[in-house]
């Protein structure tokens, strides 16, 4: 089964078990992404999941899941960018202090995964 | 003559629909079943009953397969209760459009969408992907179009190329001479454009065995909120809810693990008093604000993807988009409660600005913004609330008071009743454009 690639984080988070596999199974099965790789930091307390929409795709994207009911400070997200950037490389697949932008994943009681794509700093927009 | 063509056009019209997409047909608006038959024969069944009960076992059999209960477990992690068996959920989407499968946007479709029938060549999701897929490819196209035509002399040659669509980056070079910048630049795209093909016919056949891998391993549930869960048990009386140990939960189990699951972690750090003595407790609010619109007949969904908390359908979420947005708010009659700790709502109604904010994002979203107001009692025990007329304020003691306050608290039939709600309708307009 899906789950069991991500059971072991779910015991050691317990309270983020349910976002996770909420996330998890949403980009794996619903939105039917490539590749997606459960990472787990340590100094958030929490699991990150790095994934590729398609095989073509160079960069993989970072997504943080989380509840509906957390509130996100401009203190939390700098300190999530900046934990994230003392992450070792390895463990991340990318270099970490060109991490620009994450997206964060939140998880509804009735199971909607909603996206917000957070950038650190001002990013002119895209031409798309 | 007319009516006949009209007809004959309406169903092949309905007929396409059935192959194109997958409407599921919600004639009835509640899961509850209602008895068909007369007073009369209602009444021969009774008599049937009590006199030959040998010969009322089929009767009986009849009126135990309608008041079969769908089984609901709760996590209380996700604060949901989910439905996993293929017939309940498709009772309970099919019967009024409660909850949402975890793997679709909202009908459970996923077994649907990722099957493959045996006289089509891809599965519905397939076909969506190949769709999206097409369009981007499309959209790259036109905009290599106009990039080439603004920047380019030969506008006659490049028209001509783009009517073909196909093209090959090395004509394409020929024919413009010395490349600019920008023809450098167009025959770039191009060439990512037939990567674009080739990957696209690899990802086809890997995404068909994902697919059916996928679809043989993941089961999708539907998953209930917990408001939508309680109107189903405490209201209709049609979904039993067994907790993490496979328990059954009675409705008081149910209305107490509801109301301490409402409140976060983070804010029953920050509590006074447990959730469970809370007035304005969130699920009790909104839970109040659910069963009052579900029982005038609207459709009631989650409002997230709105920034609201509830939308609410005329018949369905398959029928027309939602035509109103609902934020519930919380109005304390009494101004002695210390409501400070209150996180229910985090500063959402405070401003203006914030107010505007909101309308703004309902009109984008074409709905009309709703402010249910849920008018909170000062106690469960106060006299006044509890009676119409003051002739029924009988002196009691403080004591008795907190009894009565607790017990009703605790008691769902009783508490609700003390709620009550006013909604407001809530437009924006230009003066000018008044009429």
């Amino acid at each position: 089964m899906k789950l069991d690639q991500i059971s072991s984080y779910c015991d050691k988070y317990p309270q983020e078990a349910s976002n996770l596999s909420q996330v998890y199974l949403d980009l794996t099965t619903a939105k039917s992404w490539a590749e997606v790789k459960v990472k787990d930091i340590e100094p958030l307390q929490r699991c990150i999941l790095l994934g590729r929409t398609s095989k073509s795709d160079t960069k993989m994207i970072i997504i943080v899941p989380c509840a509906s009911n957390e509130i996100w400070t401009i203190e939390k997200i700098t300190q999530l960018f900046s934990q994230l950037r003392t992450v070792p490389s390895l463990l991340l697949d990318c270099d970490p202090n060109n991490i620009k932008s994450i997206t964060l994943a939140i998880a509804f009681p009735d199971s909607t995964v909603v996206y917000y794509k957070v950038h650190d700093g001002i990013n002119p927009p895209s031409d798309n | 003559m007319r009516n006949g063509k009209m007809s004959s056009q309406s169903s092949t019209k309905k007929e396409n629909k059935k192959l194109n997409t997958r409407k599921t047909s919600v004639t009835i608006p509640l899961p509850i079943s209602v008895s068909k038959t007369s007073f009369l024969t209602n009444i021969f069944k009774t008599f049937l009953a009590n006199r030959f009960p040998f010969l009322s076992y089929y009767y009986i059999n009849n009126i135990q397969k309608s008041c079969v209960k769908t089984r609901g477990s709760f996590d209380a992690h996700s604060n949901s209760v989910i439905v996993s068996e293929k017939q309940a959920i498709q009772k309970l989407w099919m019967q009024g459009s409660f909850g949402k499968g975890n793997l679709s946007r909202s009908e459970p479709t996923f077994e649907w969408r990722n099957e493959k029938k045996e006289d089509q060549p891809l599965s519905p999701e397939q076909i969506t992907q190949n769709r999206r897929i097409a369009r981007a490819r499309r959209k790259k196209n036109k905009k290599n179009a106009s990039t080439s035509i603004t920047n380019n002399e030969d506008r006659k040659e490049i028209i001509d190329v783009n009517d073909k669509g196909n093209i090959e980056p090395t004509s394409l070079i020929d024919t413009l001479g010395l490349p600019d910048i920008a023809s450098t630049s167009v025959s770039i795209e191009q060439i990512k454009e037939i990567d674009v093909d080739e990957n696209y016919n690899d990802n086809k056949d890997d995404d068909d065995n994902i697919m059916q891998n996928q679809a043989i391993s993941i089961q999708e549930h539907l998953q209930l909120t917990t408001e939508e869960a309680f109107f189903l048990c405490f209201g209709l009386g049609c979904l039993e809810i067994y907790d993490a140990n496979d328990n059954l939960m009675t409705t008081h189990d149910c209305w107490n693990a509801f109301r301490t699951s409402s409140v976060s972690n983070i804010t029953l750090n920050a509590l006074q008093d447990s959730p469970l003595t809370q007035l304005d407790n969130p699920f009790i609010l909104r839970y109040v604000v659910y069963h009052y619109f579900r029982s005038l007949g609207w459709v009631v969904k989650g409002g997230m993807k709105f920034g609201c908390d509830y939308v609410l359908y005329e018949k369905g979420p398959e029928y027309k988009h939602a035509e109103y947005c609902v934020i519930v708010l919380p109005y304390y009659l009494s101004a002695n409660n210390n409501m400070n700790n209150n996180h229910f709502r985090h500063n959402v109604m405070t401003s203006w600005r914030l107010m505007s904010n909101l309308s703004r994002v309902c009109v984008q979203v074409k709905k009309s913004l709703v402010l249910c107001y849920v008018i909170i009692p000062p106690s469960l025990s106060d006299p006044i609330s509890n009676s119409q007329s003051h002739e029924q304020i009988q002196p009691s003691t403080s004591s008795d008071n907190d009894q009565h306050h607790n017990d009703d608290l605790n008691n769902p039939f009783k508490c609700i009743k003390h709620y009550k709600i006013k909604e407001v309708l809530i437009k924006r307009c230009t003066p000018e454009r008044v009429k």
